[in-house]
């Protein structure tokens, strides 16, 4: 009964289970469930940071192979220096000498002994008088570098000599003077550092008279000296005729040494070209693209000469600028000076010239120049009317030092930036987004008197550009210092750049991104000043808009 | 498994478990299978996230906090004793139950973001929360017949605490706007267990 029991309720169980049904929505068939998810539909913007960039990390930093970076007066300035090759004008003036000068012999009759019966025959005591010149030719100085009118001579000894021929006797020496008369001024004497305007020699004397200065102007060309002898026999026997001959005075007149000068004075005439060793100039050029506008307002050139030399040059400096790149080069013109004598052969005379924006320096710099060449040209003023000197040791420097202030012109268009490797992979989701807009906000505090723009462009292996992408105008820093060009306050912009799906799309094609800061000058003056306290502050948020999808169940 | 769910219905034979012999997993939530999953276009099954997905009417479906919670039941030991007409079972075990909170303005900002016609939205998240309870059981079954259709059982077990823990918010918003997020704080953590803990902070964050 037990068993019959239980096998009943058993069958009613298991009879109960087959007619159990269940029904399955097959609309709700998990195997069919979408990996797909989106998320912020509508958008989102979310801050990544805010970072401020001071100008001194970016401008500090950059280097110059040839030149320096320097602050002066707040202002970033780059400075080269260095010197011209003046040697040629040195050496042409070292070379010059003056030509030797022949020595003479003139012979002046004196008592006429020939008729006597014996000898030695005392001359009778009377005062005889005799006069005679002398005449010493002088050599033409002039060369074609110089037409002499005048020499300071350097330790220029003339030394005249008497004696006699056929007289004699125990008193000739006192009994025979000669007085010497320089005529013309021609030469300056000088005996014991005095200046002499006549001398007197007593029969076998010899005197060395120094020649300062010989003046050759108006054809002039020989020391002429007239001699004044007197014979003054005070007794019988004092002076004898030794043999029966006319009897002779010969004066023996010469330099001892070879002729050399302190100053030569005469109109100079040299004319030469040089080149300074050409500048490299890096100044931004590895962060500048090409076909830019930089323009430094007022970049200057200042030539230093400084020089002992007493004439007046005409100089001319050639001074140009290239760009490998591009090929464009620029030439400054009519950088023409004069550059004044010395007053004196003991002044070191300074001359500066300023080359500046009047001259066109600007210019110079708008092909964005990698290479600064310096040639120049000069030429003695022969038709100026100051006398002109060249001393013998005759030293000229020419110096020059280029000062480019960061100082920016209203033309001034130029793009900075770099080019950075990048791994996108982890951006590949971005590539199937149908409605997926990425951009970057940004919200700027610009202290820096230049309008900015950032302009990002995706580059493939090949730095082919796939896209490129701007943000607004990022506007410059204001107030700006009409007077320094500085800027005192700061500009407030809030931009975006945006990658639409057309653009995301390239991703997985990008192999490289530029990022370039695009600037132009403020308007606001005729020219801006970046200083090294300049900033600008980036506050960067990422926004997305349109809704980003993720596929959980995709295979990528 | 049963016995701890009826100890009135006990096996005909002895037993013995170690390990993890006895598993359970269960889950909860106020919310119906059919709000989070949604017969799409051609067929498919989409999520409520889903981009074809009705995002306004799912979250305005939703209730100020939507809970879910859930537990996990592990027994490491179990021995259960025939002795004729009695049968006698120790079982011993580690359990933990969870409990989430997620305010609707969750869903909100993951779901659609910010309003893009305004410069900031706020999102209320101050009813997240979250609180996990993890503790042994030991416990003794005792099993008898009445007659020959009747048993009655009863088992009788001692709990002991690992630990509890609390998550929450006095206040938790945030708004968002293109350049800022400003988030406020005010929440606590409180743990109990082998050593009591007891954390609370009260942070404005700007995020920018």
């Amino acid at each position: 009964m037990k068993l019959k029991r239980f096998l009943l309720i058993y069958f009613l169980v298991v009879l109960a289970g087959v007619f159990c049904f269940s029904c399955i929505d097959q609309s709700y068939d998990l195997e069919k469930l979408s990996g797909k998810i989106e998320l912020f539909g509508n958008s989102i913007s979310v801050p990544i940071g805010t970072t401020t960039i001071y100008l001194d990390s970016v401008v500090g930093n950059l280097t110059q192979d040839s030149g320096s970076l320097t602050v002066k007066d707040g202002v970033y300035v780059f400075e080269f220096a260095g010197s011209m090759d003046m040697s040629g004008l040195t050496s042409a003036l070292g070379d010059f000498s003056l030509a030797a000068v022949d020595s003479i012999m003139t012979t002046t009759p004196l008592y006429d002994a020939s008729l006597v019966l014996w000898t030695p025959y005392d001359v009778p005591p009377s005062v005889y008088n005799y006069t005679d010149n002398s005449s010493m030719t002088l050599p033409d100085f002039s060369t074609d570098l110089i037409a002499v009118d005048s020499v300071d001579l350097s330790n220029c000894i003339v030394r005249i000599i008497l004696r006699s021929e056929g007289l004699g006797g125990p008193k000739l020496k006192e009994s025979l003077n000669v007085r010497f008369i320089p005529q013309g001024a021609v030469a300056d004497y000088f005996y014991n550092g005095q200046k002499i305007d006549e001398w007197s020699l007593g029969m076998g004397d010899t005197i060395d008279l120094e020649v300062r200065r010989l003046r050759l102007a108006k054809g002039s060309n020989s020391l002429e000296i007239t001699q004044d002898v007197t014979l003054n026999i005070q007794e019988s026997g004092d002076v004898t005729a030794l043999e029966p001959i006319q009897t002779m005075m010969y004066l023996e007149m010469s330099f001892v040494n070879p002729l050399d000068y302190d100053v030569v004075y005469g109109k100079v005439n040299y004319s030469m070209s040089g080149n300074a060793e050409p500048i490299s100039f890096n100044a931004l050029g590895d962060v500048l693209n090409d076909n830019v506008v930089l323009s430094f307002y007022n970049p200057q050139i200042v030539l230093t000469t400084e020089s002992n030399l007493g004439v007046p040059i005409l100089f001319n400096l050639d001074l140009g600028t290239s760009n490998s790149v591009t090929g464009e080069s620029r030439k400054l013109n009519d950088a023409n000076f004069v550059m004044t004598p010395a007053g004196s052969p003991q002044e070191m005379h300074q001359n500066r010239f300023v080359i500046d924006k009047t001259n066109g320096t600007g210019e110079l710099f708008k092909i964005n120049p990698d290479q600064i060449t310096m040639a120049y040209n000069f030429a003695t003023d022969v038709a100026s009317a100051q006398n002109h000197f060249v001393s013998k040791n005759t030293q000229t420097t020419m110096n020059y030092s280029m000062q480019i202030p960061l100082q920016f012109g209203s033309d001034l268009n130029i793009g900075m930036g770099s080019t950075m490797e990048l791994s996108l992979d982890s951006l590949e989701f971005l590539e199937d987004q149908e409605d997926l807009t990425v951009g970057l906000n940004l919200n700027v505090k610009n202290r820096i008197p230049l309008n900015l723009k950032l302009r990002l462009t995706a580059l493939d292996a090949d730095s082919m550009a796939l896209f490129s992408v701007s943000s607004g105008d990022i506007k410059a820093a204001t107030p700006i210092d009409p007077a320094t060009g500085f800027a005192t306050g700061f500009s407030q912009t809030s931009t975006q750049i945006s990658l639409s799906p057309a653009h995301t799309s390239l991703l997985k094609r990008t192999n490289k991104m530029r990022v370039e800061f695009l600037i132009t000058a403020s308007d606001q003056n005729p020219f801006v000043s970046v200083q090294p306290s300049d900033y600008i502050e980036l506050a960067v948020g990422l926004q997305m808009e349109g809704g980003l999808v993720v596929d959980f169940k995709s295979e990528d | 498994m049963h016995t701890r769910m009826n100890p009135a219905m006990a096996p005909k034979k002895s037993c013995l478990g170690f390990g993890l012999g006895n598993i359970a997993l269960s889950l909860r939530s106020d919310m119906a299978l059919s709000d989070l999953v949604i017969p799409g276009r051609n067929g498919e099954l989409i999520t409520f996230m889903h981009p074809d997905a009705n995002k306004t009417k799912f979250l305005s479906g939703l209730g100020k906090v939507s809970d879910f919670s859930g537990s996990v039941n592990v027994e490491l030991f179990n021995l259960g004793i025939r002795l004729k007409h009695f049968y006698i079972s120790v079982h011993s075990g580690i359990y933990a139950d969870m409990g989430l909170g997620i305010p609707k303005d969750f869903f909100s900002l993951f779901m659609l973001g910010m309003d893009a016609t305004q410069a900031s939205t706020r999102f209320d998240l101050t009813a997240l929360n979250f609180e996990a309870l993890l503790y042994t059981k030991n416990g003794l079954g005792f099993t008898t017949g009445i007659g020959e259709i009747f048993n009655v059982g009863a088992n009788v077990n001692h709990l002991v605490g690992i630990g509890n823990m609390k998550l929450g918010f006095d206040e938790l918003s945030i708004r968002a706007g293109d350049q800022q997020w400003d988030v406020v704080s005010k929440g606590y953590l409180r743990y109990a267990g082998p050593q009591q803990l007891l954390f609370t902070y009260h942070l404005l964050a700007l995020a920018r």
